[in-house]
């Protein structure tokens, strides 16, 4: 027989320190060290039967967790003095807490049990009847199958809708019309703009701010005379000049990528 | 108003909703659709793409809307639901058919057909889906 603790590894004695654990007062550093050690060395019993509980509606990770609850329960309940073995008394208590789970918690909607139990039923023979047909069943076969009047079938399905709830949020993320992708438009300038910064950073002060303020910041030949002490004339020569001396410099970048 | 409404069958049945042109009421159109195809004995699946459908067609169509109205058409008989899903809009021009809404649409659908119609000035933007139940080839 496999150890269904899957612990084989460790050689710990369980009963002992059960025992230990009992007799160390409530609250002590000493009990919670020995509580630890007792519900680290049994998570991949935890484990173990949360795979039992798997479907594909339920997250693994979840399971585990709840699970993990159930063996935190039954280290602090379990009584060494019944003299029964504790895994004997795990195994029931993180199964029912697995079972607790999927009785309460597992629907966004509450409804009532028999549309529940309903549900499950169409569940399952809806996955029989797409195996049978290699197709997805209709509710007509599904009532055939299940014996029961088709309208009982339409509520079960509708009841089903309400399993798992969908973010306000969906509505948002879905109204658009997602393209596949097109490339941007401004993509050439973007490349352009990147060729340009280097030659603007090697310009002189004095023209690179002028370019900055004419392009940048839009303002008239007069104001930029103004504002870097200039004439207006000179502001016109130097940004003919400097344009010149760009433009020239783009064709030889470009020459130069062999683009 | 009339001249909006898609040619129906005879003998088919019709439910017509006019409502606002909002997302919140998607997931109403949604569920009717689903409701009728169940109704109709449509396997599961053909009722899950209806229902996936009429959610694209109408978030392809809400954002065209002028007046804030969208105007939702089904009409079913035997294993054949239709859908129509109309606005007014202010511009004859609507997406091209590239995008992913639309792709989906012709993907779920049996048929999928897009229309633009000037009506009054404005024009009158429709999708109209056909389904088909899968009963004859099984």
């Amino acid at each position: 027989m496999s150890d269904p603790a899957g612990n084989s590894g460790s050689d710990l004695d369980v009963g002992a320190l059960f025992t230990q654990l009992a007799a160390s007062p409530a609250g002590s550093a000493e009990r919670e060290r020995i509580r630890d050690t007792l519900v680290r060395n049994h998570l991949e019993l935890a484990r173990n039967l949360a795979r039992k509980f798997r479907n594909r509606d339920e997250a693994m990770e979840d399971l585990v967790q709840i699970a993990t609850v159930g063996l935190i329960h039954a280290v602090d309940r379990f009584d060494p003095e019944q003299g029964t073995d504790f895994l004997a008394f795990a195994v029931p208590t993180i199964s029912g807490e697995l079972r607790h789970h999927f009785r309460d918690n597992s629907w966004s909607v509450r409804v009532p049990r028999r549309l529940k139990e309903l549900n499950a039923n169409i569940s399952a023979a809806r996955e029989e009847l797409t195996v049978q047909l290699s197709r997805a069943p209709k509710p007509s076969e599904i009532a055939s199958r299940l014996g029961v009047p088709i309208e009982d079938v339409y509520e079960g399905l509708r009841a089903g809708q309400g399993r798992y709830g969908a973010s306000l949020d969906h509505l948002l993320e879905n109204a658009a019309h997602t393209r596949f992708g097109a490339p941007d438009a401004e993509l050439g300038q973007a490349e352009l703009r990147e060729a340009l910064r280097p030659m603007l950073d090697s310009l002189p002060e004095r023209e690179r701010k002028i370019v900055a303020l004419r392009f940048g910041s839009g303002m008239s030949q007069s104001d930029i005379a103004r504002r870097v002490g200039v004439s207006q004339m000179q502001v016109s020569r130097l940004l003919a000049a400097t344009l010149k001396k760009l433009r020239s410099g783009l064709d030889e970048s470009e020459l130069a990528d062999g683009t | 108003m009339e001249d909006n409404a898609p040619l129906v069958p005879e003998g088919a049945q019709v439910i017509e909703v006019r409502t606002a042109a909002i997302p919140h009421v998607v997931p109403t159109l949604r569920t009717i659709v689903a409701d009728i195809a169940m109704r109709q004995d449509f396997d599961l699946d053909a009722v899950e793409d209806l229902r996936m459908a009429v959610d694209e067609a109408c978030s392809l169509l809400l954002p065209a809307s002028s007046d804030g109205r969208l105007t939702c058409v089904f009409s079913w008989s035997g294993p054949r639901i239709e859908v129509s899903v109309s606005v007014l809009s202010d511009t004859p021009d609507h997406e091209d058919d590239s995008g992913l809404s639309w792709q989906l649409l012709t993907a779920l659908a049996t048929s999928a057909e897009r229309t633009v119609t000037p009506e009054d000035g404005r024009y009158l933007s429709r999708v109209d889906l056909v389904r088909e139940s899968q009963a004859a080839d099984s």
